[in-house]
């Protein structure tokens, strides 16, 4: 390809697609990275008339947040931020300034980027320049809510495909209008990033969008100095192939004296050496002689960390239920290789034709080992065994409740908690507040009623995760058994035949009067191959019995889940209480309040997040 | 686990220079399955301790498999390590409620309130007096636990019987004294009598081992209920020695007392707490205990 089609390419590549917004067409807006509920992380809004010189409001009512792409806008509407608010103002070069006012909500900011830093409460005022901004400022309210300020497009492309690719942010949208619009083109692909960045994802993407998407998808590692060697791949033609190399890698590589950077025209417009990461080539008929890494490639991608870490992932990142779900699914398919490895294990010219010949010059005696092990071994203990060892079904089986609790209970009582707590509570003492701090009896039926009520919202949602605590637990207690117990039954086996063998070699020798040595030598050659097929099933049983217990200690972790929000509801409750102890009248009255309120946000954000499978 | 480190001088609202994590748990589970393993060795027949309840996450496991609010109620369960993780969870419950309701204080706008709120009934002395008990009633029940069936006969039994075997086994390291010493008295007459003197050490080497972490144990609880108690003085000599209308500042609240680190120090402390908290239901030998004490 010449000089003249790269320029070509490179300039359709970065241009905007007809009717979408320019990538300098962005305002100021917040995006929200942390809320009692999990489920709105990401949704954002934009703050458009501060590109209009106005203020913004930020407090528990406004600004009106939405996933992107959806117009239905609902505000924070987390009962402990202040409805009074802060103020945004765009200050002169497009920076940000925010403003306490009256509000009596607290705030901390982080520049971000700044990752030694923690984040500083704003006292009265805080301002931030355009860069700051633009590379996001985090904004912690009230302890709870967490945002992101920063500029972003408003308009969202809702019809472009994503590939699989998780996340909402500009550079990943970005990144996919680049996929979409090379993935048919017959050229190769240069991939920058470093590493961990997901380079191989986004090659995935450009197969999976390819004309030769029906074709093998081959990522390889390339270590540093080495030519790749396609002989692998000879015959796979039109296959893509990847081959990935981190750009810390490639600084190596390139930093060396025997091995410079590309001269210019290699890599034309590249800030620095750190040039390649992963590239795609089709492999040609016959194989692939990779020039590569060096060879001009017409379409470049720098792929971040940011971009794969949306918040969305982030949220899902440290579930330990997820994490169980995928020891089991791993477990599942260890099983299998120790299913393949238990059917594949044979006992060599013991084995082969079903039995063994032994001939004295009189007497021929025939020992079946393989219908011995297959009725022993594969029949009885061994794949009976393995297939007991694959928990996951029975995992799922008890962890279900505990989806049900997530989906329904939870959110229901959170709602219903909120309502009590956040507005019925308040109403009422505010009402006796404005009758003089003398409640009707009417109003101190109601509040006792609403106290009950919030307890027994609390307790009835507690027991359930309770009932979903003792299936997990009844689970793994039913399964810990189990540890070790192929090891145990190949142990056992592995006497048993050592033992048949030994007898029937006592047998004949009593039988025989000549030719003890050979009867002997026979047998002993027996045991050998036979402990030797035996020991080669080692490793995939005790594979097994190692993801075995991983899986269990990750059930456990998801027990260790509940005790937490054991914990939690326990802090609930004891707020409740102290709560209902004061005088409607009493400020501390709606500080405990407040704190029952803000910990069962926590605790059902904690749950969401903790106890989430996808 | 990240480790996170107070300051030295803590402000007077946060938690003290001992609850420091990380290591705040560490001496009390990172020697369970050591002492699990001592008590199974003692418990066995012929054993001086067949009675004794030390608990396991497993056996926790299915307690909770038959009364998973078993954890909940409002005394502690009847093992040791269930106690231990229904004190440590009680832990959790204090820490995120200092936090919480110390974060809550400059919205009071009241003197009396905050005061009230810091050494006033349900307030946060009282949460601290709680938690020191629950420390004293663990340490004496791990106090009570300590005194061994047997436990001072073992230790001096163990050093006779240690001395006389070094004395027939002589420069022989101490972890290969049985093999080589049965070894060498194979063919002896004094064969029998070596293996019931090497039986005995062993069940006195094990008791004085669990008597050993059961001790550690109860130190932990001790410094567990000093720190509570201090905690609490803390919180009401700052209520008896400012003013209402220094406590209804917003000014003296966080730059006098700190408070906002302090709210930052408890929250440390829970997150910590709740880390570990997930563990402790996990086997000993998947779970390394220790490195992932606070």
């Amino acid at each position: 390809m010449g000089p003249k089609s790269e320029n070509r390419l490179e300039t359709q590549t970065w241009s905007a697609p007809a009717g979408e917004a320019p990538p300098s067409l962005t305002v100021p807006g917040l995006t929200i990275l942390g809320h009692p509920q999990v489920q709105r992380v990401g949704e954002r809004a934009a703050l458009l008339d501060l590109s209009s010189g106005r203020v913004s409001l930020l407090s528990r009512g406004e600004p009106g947040f939405a996933p992107p792409g959806e117009s239905a806008l609902r505000p924070l509407a987390v009962p402990y931020l202040s409805r009074r608010p802060w103020h945004f103002r765009s200050t002169a070069g497009g920076g940000v300034q925010l403003i306490r006012g009256d509000s009596p909500m607290s705030l901390a900011a982080n520049v971000a980027g700044n990752v030694a830093g923690k984040s500083e409460p704003v006292d009265g005022e805080a301002s931030f320049s355009a860069a700051e901004v633009e590379s996001g400022v985090v904004l912690l309210l009230a302890g709870y809510v967490v945002l992101l300020l920063h500029r972003f497009r408003p308009v969202f492309p809702g019809s472009l495909p994503r590939y699989g690719l998780v996340g909402l942010s500009d550079p990943l949208l970005d990144l996919c209008r680049q996929i979409a619009r090379v993935a048919d083109l017959d050229v190769p692909v240069l991939l920058r990033g470093e590493s961990g960045t997901g380079k191989e994802l986004v090659a995935a993407a450009l197969h999976r969008a390819g004309n030769r998407r029906d074709r093998p998808f081959l990522p390889r590692r390339r270590r540093v100095g080495v030519q790749p060697v396609d002989d692998q791949h000879r015959g796979l033609h039109d296959a893509d192939t990847v081959y990935t190399m981190d750009d810390d890698t490639a600084t190596q590589r390139w930093g060396s004296a025997d091995r410079q950077p590309p001269a210019d025209g290699a890599h034309r417009g590249l800030p620095d050496a750190r040039k390649a990461a992963c590239a795609r080539r089709r492999a040609p008929p016959g194989g692939l002689p990779m020039s590569p890494i060096t060879s001009p490639p017409p379409v470049l991608f720098k792929v971040t960390r940011r971009r794969l870490h949306s918040p969305q992932a982030a949220a899902t990142d440290t579930s330990p239920a997820l994490a169980a779900m995928q020891a089991f699914a791993a477990l599942h398919t260890i099983c299998g290789a120790a299913n393949t490895a238990v059917g594949a294990a044979n006992f060599g010219p013991f084995g082969d034709d079903g039995s063994c010949n032994y001939d004295c010059g009189f007497m021929t005696q025939n020992w079946n080992w393989n219908a011995d092990y297959t009725s022993w071994a594969k029949n009885l203990n061994l794949l009976p065994g393995v297939a007991t060892m694959d928990a996951g079904a029975g995992y799922n089986v008890a962890f279900a409740p505990t989806t049900a609790w997530l989906t329904r209970t939870l959110p229901a009582a959170t709602t219903a908690l909120n309502g009590f707590l956040g507005v019925t509570i308040p109403q009422i003492d505010q009402a006796i507040i404005d009758n003089g701090g003398v409640a009707t009896p009417q109003q101190t039926a109601e509040l006792a009623a609403a106290f009950n009520d919030a307890l027994a919202q609390v307790n009835l949602c507690v027991a359930e995760a309770n009932r979903s605590l003792q299936n997990v637990a009844a689970f793994v207690t039913g399964q810990s058994p189990r540890t070790g117990s192929l090891q145990n039954l190949i142990a056992s086996m592995r006497t048993s035949i050592d033992s048949a063998i030994n007898s029937g070699a006592e047998n004949l020798e009593n039988q025989l009067h000549c030719g003890q040595g050979d009867v002997q030598d026979q047998f002993n050659a027996m045991q050998t191959t036979v402990d030797a097929s035996l020991v080669s099933l080692g490793p995939p049983l005790t594979a097994v019995n190692s993801q075995f217990t991983a899986a269990l200690s990750a059930a456990s972790a998801v027990a260790g889940v509940f005790l937490n929000l054991q914990a939690d509801s326990q802090i609930v409750t004891e707020q409740i209480n102290l709560a209902q102890a004061q005088p409607p009248t009493s400020p501390v009255r709606t500080l405990h309040l407040n704190i029952a309120t803000n910990e069962w946000s926590a605790l059902a954000s904690s749950a969401q997040t903790k106890l989430a499978t996808s | 686990m990240k480790k996170l480190k107070l300051q030295s001088v803590s402000p007077a609202l946060g938690p003290t220079a001992g609850m420091a994590p990380p290591g705040c748990c560490r001496g009390a589970v990172g020697s369970w399955p050591q002492l699990l393993r001592a008590l199974a060795r003692i418990v066995s027949p012929g054993g001086a301790l067949n009675t004794f309840q030390a608990g396991s996450p497993s056996s926790l496991m299915r307690a909770l498999a038959v009364y998973p609010a078993i954890l909940q109620a409002d005394q502690p369960p009847q093992d040791l390590y269930s106690h231990f993780v229904w004190f440590t969870i009680r832990l959790l419950s204090a820490a995120k409620t200092m936090a919480a309701t110390l974060r809550e204080l400059p919205g009071l706008a009241a003197g009396t309130a905050v005061g009230q709120t810091l050494a006033g009934t349900g307030g946060l002395k009282q949460t601290a007096d709680a938690m020191a008990q629950r420390a004293d009633d663990l340490m004496r029940r791990l106090g009570q636990s300590n005194a061994l069936p047997g436990v001072d006969a073992a230790l001096a039994g163990y050093k006779t019987a240690g001395a006389s075997l070094g004395q027939r086994a002589t420069g022989i390291s101490a972890g290969t004294v049985r093999d080589l010493a049965l070894l060498q008295a194979a063919t002896a007459e004094g064969a029998q009598e070596l293996r019931r003197d090497l039986d005995e050490l062993e069940l006195q080497a094990a008791t004085v081992s669990a008597a050993a972490v059961l001790d550690n144990l109860e130190a932990v609880m001790r410094s567990w209920g000093d720190e509570w108690r201090a905690v609490s003085a803390n919180l009401a000599s700052v209520a008896s020695t400012s003013t209402p209308e220094q406590l209804a500042d917003d000014t003296y609240l966080r730059q006098t007392l700190d408070l906002d680190r302090a709210v930052q120090q408890w929250g440390a402390l829970a997150g910590a707490v709740q880390a570990y908290v997930q563990r402790l239901l996990a086997p000993p030998a998947t779970n390394a205990l220790a490195a992932a004490s606070p």
